[in-house]
């Protein structure tokens, strides 16, 4: 599959899971729409997980243009801090992923000290970052890095449950909404 | 209303039969899920999904006829990855071991996200008497709480709880206004639990696959209450049954793609945690948090060694055969009395409870076959119910009358004159009821029961045919 | 072609027109049809409540009474399955064992038979009614069988098959278990016949005996209209 396709298959699929994908040209782009995702959901403290090019200026941007609590978690310092504690107030958490699962429209997260479990879960949304290098067809195809990782954990749109007379909600326990940002350039 | 026990299953099912609304809602909600479930394999799936379940049949045969290499494979891998192992015979070791657990870890608030081996081990209402604070996380199941119940199906617990019901139940049991709106009942539900997830000190969840190869302990969940089970708490106790075991990492990433689709319709759910190894505690490399894995048996190694009956233990807990079944959609998960209901509960429960007191559920199938053919793991599970019966028989736990019946009825049809002899006088009372119908005991009460036609076929062949043809032989 | 007829026990008594039209049909197309006479019961009733001693009695009394035959056709799906698929879970002695081998590759349900051995789908016949079909679950789950008996019936000049809704769900007859569960039994045909009236067929058709009677128990109880017809007779009506 060309990565175009890839693109398309990965788009396609996470609308059908409740889930969004933009795809950018540039950083700019994507600032623009935090910007505008921010002032819709009425976000007032964000978590990111800075260890990368695209992340790190994302979070500068971010920084530079808006007057949120934005914190990234190279910052934090968490070996020394309870997670939960900081992410008691976050509610938007950004994080970077190891792949996207075009067959899916998944997100393959591993967990490091810069990308903890929890802030894909904790916050009421969850924006996960990666390029269109990183889309793989199928999750088989990550099957390397789910047998060497601690743990890996593959998300599939927002949480969602129909345990009351099948009705779908989503946003149970984890995030209300999952919105991938592939910068493909 | 009876105690909810396989022993009552024949009042049990005349009691939920009489419940109009009750039909309606599980009716309404297995249909659903059939219905997705069938749009996804016509539409999503690129495989053939007959292909799939051949796949899928051949490593759950391959796995438990092997169960013993492959149990002896991940108990290394645990130990090599630093996962603490119990294997626990029975339900009380189960408990027993949790117990020390807790203890050790002074543990008081507990979460558990969804088990259905912690059902079958009873382990809630073990740990709350040593007074333990047992939240259960997953909608459906802390629904089931609050209302002191049993799960009515594996995948969904409250699928026989209308909204309304539950809107009663919430306003009850949680001091709140009164409201049905789903959305509305959901979002207080994950208020308190999320209080209750961030004071938790032990996390205890089920597993779906545990991997031979790898010692990966996969866990398939649309909520997120399982992430946060085994992600917040220091502590996390899997707990599940001995044959949840898969070979190989790829073995268990197809049965991926048959489980949640045969389950809920989705491809793939919300969320697949795969754990490796325990993360290191608040990221600092010294506290390591801990993962103990329990694996019950509870008579399942005594199923595994039977090679006709350990086809049941490869189901891999989906709940598609109790969509499609005919019976429990007219009276949902609680009339079984089983912790497992539906066709794979009746299968399962007499090897694992009391025979005598369960095998009645076997004879509470039309055998139809819907959900042998359902099955993503190909369990011949009306075969099964078959095998039940037969034992049951061998057992001595049949009915006298039945006995005496069978053994009539063998020399009737050991004989062909005496049986034509028996059918020709039946057919001649025949035309006597032909109105009315023969009345049988209660049967008769719901159905006309047809008489007997005025004439046999022998009767006719040896009339219209046989004489002919002797006739043109000659 | 010479067949041997096997006419369950529950047509031989309460159906015999169904057996009959088995064999004019059969005749019609040609076949050479003969009836074993000492044939009673498969065995199925003492299998499925579990009596496996005296099923495996019927079971072998069966086998060696068609051990001769070349093709064995019978108006049913479920005796068929009984014979060709349940056998295998009876203790065969060994002599009886290696007829069943034989013959449980020359055992078909009639409309099997028909399109799939005769290769034929259309017997010109000829019927004006609306009808509704019914899979019966053996015939469907144990032998594979929906197609055929649909292209039959559509073949028929004259007719209209409505589709019915539910069609592959049972009409809860399963012998032993319409006795031991009567009121489960009979809640699972109420569904069905509220299906069968919704399509508004005048006839509803099934492969099966056993289950076009318990169907008509309901039928008959809601003085319904409806009438069932198993469809050798439908087949055998319009020739």
């Amino acid at each position: 599959m060309s990565k175009d396709n890839l693109i398309e298959r990965f788009n396609k699929e996470i609308i059908k899971v409740n889930g969004e994908c933009f795809v950018f040209k540039n950083i700019d782009d994507s600032i623009t729409q935090i910007q505008s995702f921010i002032e819709k959901e009425k976000i007032k403290k964000i978590l990111i997980n800075d260890k990368n090019e695209i992340s790190r200026s994302i979070y500068v941007n971010l920084k530079r243009t808006t007057d949120l609590i934005i914190q990234a978690v190279s910052e934090i310092n968490i070996k020394n801090k309870d997670i939960k504690e900081e992410l008691k107030d976050v509610d938007l958490g950004i994080s970077y992923a190891n792949f996207l699962v075009a067959d899916t429209g998944s997100v393959v997260l591993t967990s490091s000290e810069d990308e903890p479990r929890l802030l894909s879960l904790l916050p009421e949304f969850n924006i996960v970052l990666s390029t269109s290098n990183q889309i793989i067809e199928k999750l088989e195809d990550a099957i390397d890095v789910i047998k060497t990782e601690k743990s890996v954990t593959v998300i599939t749109g927002p949480s969602r449950t129909a345990d009351i007379e099948k009705v779908l909600i989503t946003g149970v326990h984890g995030p209300k909404k999952l919105i991938v940002f592939i910068f493909d350039k | 209303m009876n105690e909810l026990d396989t022993k009552y299953f024949k009042k049990l099912v005349k009691e939920k039969l009489s419940d109009k609304s009750l039909r309606t809602i599980v009716k309404k909600a297995t249909f659903h899920s059939l219905q997705k479930r069938n749009e996804t394999i016509q539409n999503d799936i690129s495989e053939k999904w007959e292909q799939l379940r051949e796949k899928a049949y051949s490593i759950r045969k391959i796995t438990i006829e092997n169960w013993d290499y492959y149990f002896n494979q991940i108990k290394a891998k645990f130990s090599e990855n630093g996962i603490d192992f119990f294997y626990a015979k029975n339900s009380s070791e189960v408990c027993d071991i949790v117990n020390n657990l807790l203890f050790s870890y002074k543990a008081k608030n507990i979460v558990k996200s969804k088990s259905m081996v912690t059902e079958e081990v009873g382990l809630n209402e073990y740990l709350e008497k040593f007074g333990f604070i047992v939240t259960e996380t997953d909608l459906g199941e802390y629904i089931i709480q609050l209302a002191n119940e049993r799960p009515s199906h594996i995948t969904a617990p409250a699928l026989h709880k209308s909204r309304s019901e539950i809107g009663f139940l919430f306003s009850e049991k949680l001091n709140i206004d009164y409201t049905d709106a789903p959305e509305k009942l959901t979002d207080y539900a994950r208020q308190i639990l999320r209080k209750k997830f961030l004071n938790a000190d032990v996390g205890i969840s089920g597993a779906n696959f545990l991997v031979a190869e790898t010692g990966t302990i996969v866990i398939v969940e649309n909520e997120g209450n399982a992430r946060l089970t085994i992600t917040l708490p220091k502590l996390h106790i899997v707990i599940t049954s001995i044959e949840k075991i898969v070979p190989t990492l790829s073995d268990a990433l197809i049965l991926l793609r048959l489980l949640p689709v045969s389950s809920t319709g989705q491809k793939i759910t919300s969320y697949v945690s795969f754990i490796n190894k325990p993360e290191e505690e608040d990221n600092s490399s010294k506290n390591l948090k801990k993962i103990v894995v329990i694996l019950l048996d509870n008579g399942r190694s005594k199923l595994i060694s039977d090679k006709k009956l350990r086809s049941i233990l490869y189901c891999i807990k989906c709940g598609a055969c109790m969509n499609k079944c005919p019976v429990y959609q007219l009276i949902g998960g609680h009339a079984y009395g089983s912790v497992y209901p539906g066709p794979i509960g009746s299968i399962l429960t007499p090897w694992l409870n009391s025979f005598k007191d369960s095998k009645d559920l076997a004879y509470g199938s039309s055998l139809c076959g819907a959900c042998s053919e359902i099955c993503p793991v190909k369990i011949d599970i009306h075969y099964q119910l078959l095998r039940i019966r037969k034992y049951s028989i061998e057992k001595k736990f049949s009915p006298f009358i039945e006995k005496i019946i069978f053994k009539i009825w063998l020399q009737i049809v050991k004989n062909y004159k005496i049986y034509n002899l028996l059918s020709n006088i039946l057919c001649f009372l025949g035309p006597l009821f032909q109105e009315t119908g023969l009345k049988i005991p209660v049967w008769s009460k719901y159905k006309y029961f047809p008489a007997p036609f005025e004439f046999s076929f022998h009767k006719w062949w040896q009339r219209e045919v046989k004489t002919q043809e002797e006739y043109a032989n000659v | 072609m010479k067949i041997s007829l096997f006419i369950p026990c529950i047509v031989d008594q309460f159906a015999p027109q169904t057996a009959i039209s088995t064999f004019k049909v059969l005749r019609k197309l040609g076949c050479d049809v003969d009836y074993p006479f000492e044939q009673t019961c498969c065995g199925q009733p003492a299998f499925n409540t579990g009596y496996h001693h005296e099923a495996k009695i019927c079971a072998e009394r069966f086998l060696k009474i068609f051990s001769k035959s070349n093709y064995i056709v019978a108006p049913s799906g479920s005796c068929v399955a009984m014979v060709k698929n349940f056998y295998e879970e009876l203790d065969l002695s060994k002599e009886t064992l290696s007829i069943y081998q034989y013959l449980k590759n020359n055992i078909f349900e009639f409309s099997d038979f028909l399109v799939n051995i005769l290769k034929i789908e259309n017997i010109n016949a000829q019927f004006n009614a609306k009808v509704t079909y019914h899979d019966s679950c053996h015939l469907l789950r144990e032998l594979k069988i929906s197609n055929e008996p649909r292209k039959l019936i559509q073949n028929i000049k004259g007719i209209e098959l409505i589709n019915l809704n539910e069609s592959d769900t049972c009409c809860g007859f399963g012998g032993t278990f319409s006795v031991k569960f009567p009121e489960l039994s009979a809640a699972m045909t109420e569904e069905k016949v509220n299906n069968i009236e919704k399509s508004g067929a005048d006839y509803v058709i099934a492969n099966d005996v056993s289950c076009l009677l318990n169907i008509q128990g309901i039928l008959k109880k809601r003085n319904s209209r409806i009438k069932i017809l198993h469809i050798a007779e439908l087949l055998a009506l319009g020739m």
